[in-house]
């Protein structure tokens, strides 16, 4: 059982440190959001997370080296989405172009990224998506010349993780004892 | 090869997102029964393999060097397969890949979500989900049932009339026997009673169990069978080596029950609030003033956000990271508010029975603090106060603690303080108190080396006997 952790901060790397009471050897297996991202056998992981950005962050210790850590997984509710597609059999995309859309507005494009003719597939991983939205994506294939091909469509999804914690400030009425509670500007 | 499948408006249903392969292979569907994990996809040649997710056993090879799509079964359950589109060509030698499954939401299987003002009300959603046989073998003896642990809120059904929640093949909803094309409508109906509790993530899950067969007739297909069990099957029999008994096909899919979305605020005058703690108040929206009213005296508060579905628990609000705050009451007024402690401190020994005293701190704004102050104790004394300037907004305190004597047990803690008064008549108000650390004097040197002698010049070499 981890019974108490450290969290360090330093520019975009967040260094969680946690401490175990199980006797060593032990595996730590790291979730973000509820998605598993690996095992470590050290204590410590770092995470890439942007100023402001809230974020959380479970981990599992055991002893057992053939832990499931999918089975065992806390909820997942991941404030990001990996977009996966399968290279065009077109010969002469040129890039792909990532966009997105958020509750039905205009489209965004979130990243291009270039044709590798090695490359069978691709994967493209979101910035932190807001919290009960409703979100589209779309892979556009664009030839050397600036064509635009045929989009591969991903049906639009309503995104619900956990929302961020407010930031908030008090104030007391003197003559009613009472607090009003706002947010923090 | 058995095919059944569960169609949504002719399309099949898509249970499980798939994400990842090996080159020359796009995966096309996942079978339910995989669950969620990741599986390993692999290839050497044209030869492709299939893994599911927590199985130990690869399935048996698939040749699939015609190219075009093919179903890879697991090595343990043939039932959680992938289904693949393979271009030959793109195929490397050998190859290996995870494939990552994960649960969808309202795909089908899994309706809509539940909004938070029918979960007020309660709400009966009925809909429907067709069985396709893909195959041109026969299907036969298909009975519908909920996997046992799954949502008892889901209701099966044959003509939309009869309801039950069947959890066995035994007593699941029959939908007698498709031949090669023919499709079956399943009804499903959600029950979701008033006054519902939110559910961020409810996973439906059907079962559907039938035998495989060559297309013809049942009477026939069991003589033949028995024929070929018995070793007398001919070649006027054919394709009896696809015979299969309890064959499944699952559904899966998720879906939330939403409650309002809601601002909860938390309070407590011993102790800052735990997130498990029940909130005093809540609200809709911001800024709010809660009926309650504050007693004189010390206050921690806390708030979270409740987006219906998932608490965002407390923010870190304090420069320490403190999830709280804490306010003092007095006479009705927020009286003090206390400047931020020290962000970190260590002691350091020194010789001679010094104690140093390192540390820093960060404020700048209307709560900054004016002074440091070094409270210490030796031996269990009294604590005597020492205090150094602060210097806003950030400030390094290096404060010596007198040479105590050799052995002595020096206690010390660390916080700082606002001056609310005047210079002539202070009044001084401290940060909260943190963990105090102790030190074990140490002013006396080592003692004299065990021995020693002189010698006139240097000693000889060693000379050998």
């Amino acid at each position: 059982m981890t019974v108490s952790y450290t969290v360090t901060t330093v520019g975009d790397t967040t260094t969680v440190t946690v401490a175990s009471t199980l006797t060593p050897p032990v595996y730590y297996f790291w979730y973000l959001d509820g998605q598993y991202l690996g095992m470590t056998e050290e204590a410590t992981r770092a995470f890439n997370l942007l100023a402001g950005e809230q974020a959380r962050i479970d981990v599992l210790d055991s002893t057992d080296e053939d832990f499931d850590p999918y089975a065992n997984a806390p909820a997942a509710y991941p404030s990001r989405k990996t977009i996966f597609w399968i290279r065009s059999p077109a010969t002469d995309v040129d890039y792909y172009r990532v966009e997105q859309q958020a509750d039905g507005g205009e489209w965004e494009t979130v990243e291009t990224i270039p044709a590798d003719p090695d490359a069978w597939s691709y994967s493209s991983l979101t910035e932190r998506l807001d919290d009960l939205t409703t979100y589209a994506w779309r892979i556009i294939p664009v030839d050397v010349v600036g064509n635009d091909g045929t989009p591969l469509a991903f049906a639009a999804e309503l995104i619900v993780r956990i929302p961020d914690a407010p930031a908030f400030a008090v104030t007391i009425d003197p003559d009613t004892s009472k607090i009003t509670f706002a947010e923090a500007v | 090869m058995p095919d059944l499948r569960l169609e949504l408006s002719a399309v099949e249903v898509h249970h499980l997102a798939a994400v990842g392969t090996i080159p020359g292979a796009t995966p096309l569907a996942a079978a339910a029964r995989n669950g969620q994990g990741a599986g390993t996809l692999s290839n050497i040649g044209t030869d492709l393999q299939w893994t599911a997710p927590g199985s130990a056993t690869a399935g048996t090879a698939v040749d699939c060097s015609d190219g075009g799509a093919f179903t890879l079964a697991d090595g343990e359950d043939v039932d959680a397969w992938l289904r693949v589109a393979v271009t030959v060509a793109s195929l490397a030698s050998a190859a290996e890949a995870w494939v990552y499954l994960a649960d969808r939401y309202n795909n089908g299987v899994a309706e809509a979500d539940v909004d938070a003002e029918d979960a007020t009300t309660g709400q009966t959603l009925e809909y429907q989900l067709t069985l396709r046989n893909a195959d041109v073998g026969l299907a036969h003896n298909i009975a519908v049932y909920l996997e046992s642990s799954a949502d008892d809120r889901i209701w099966l059904s044959a003509d939309g009339a009869t309801w039950s929640q069947p959890t066995t093949a035994v007593a699941g909803v029959s939908l007698g026997t498709l031949l090669s094309t023919e499709s079956a409508t399943l009804y499903l109906k959600r029950i979701v009673a008033a006054d519902a509790a939110c559910v961020p993530s409810q996973l439906v899950h059907l079962i559907v169990n039938y035998d495989y067969g060559p297309s013809i007739g049942w009477t026939d297909w069991i003589r033949k069978s028995l024929c070929w069990y018995c070793g007398t099957a001919t070649a006027s029999v054919p394709t009896l080596i696809a015979v299969r008994l309890d064959c499944k096909l699952d559904g899966r899919g998720l879906y939330r029950i939403f409650n309002a979305a809601e601002y909860r605020l938390y309070r407590s005058n011993s102790a800052p609030p735990a997130e498990s703690d029940t909130p005093f108040a809540t609200t809709a929206s911001l800024p709010y003033t809660p009926d309650d009213t504050f007693a004189d005296g010390t206050w921690y508060l806390s708030m979270s956000y409740f987006n219906g579905v998932l608490d965002s628990g407390f923010l870190p609000v304090g420069p320490l990271g403190e999830t709280y705050i804490k306010i003092v009451v007095d006479s009705g007024v927020i009286a003090t508010t206390p400047p931020n402690g020290p962000l970190n401190w260590h002691l350091e020994l020194l010789p001679a029975g010094v104690v140093r005293v390192i540390g820093v701190g960060c404020q700048s704004d209307e709560y900054a603090p004016d002074e440091w102050a070094v409270f210490y104790a030796v031996d269990g004394g009294s604590d005597v106060e020492v205090n150094s300037t602060f210097s806003q907004p950030y400030s390094v305190l290096d404060s010596m603690i007198p040479a105590q004597a050799d052995a002595a047990v020096v206690v010390v803690g660390v916080k700082t303080r606002r001056n609310d008064g005047t210079t002539g008549s202070p009044t001084w108000v401290y940060s909260d108190a943190q963990a105090t650390q102790s030190v074990t004097v140490d002013a006396v040197g080592p003692t004299a080396p065990a021995g020693g002698d002189d010698y006139p010049g240097p000693v000889p070499e060693a000379v050998e006997a």
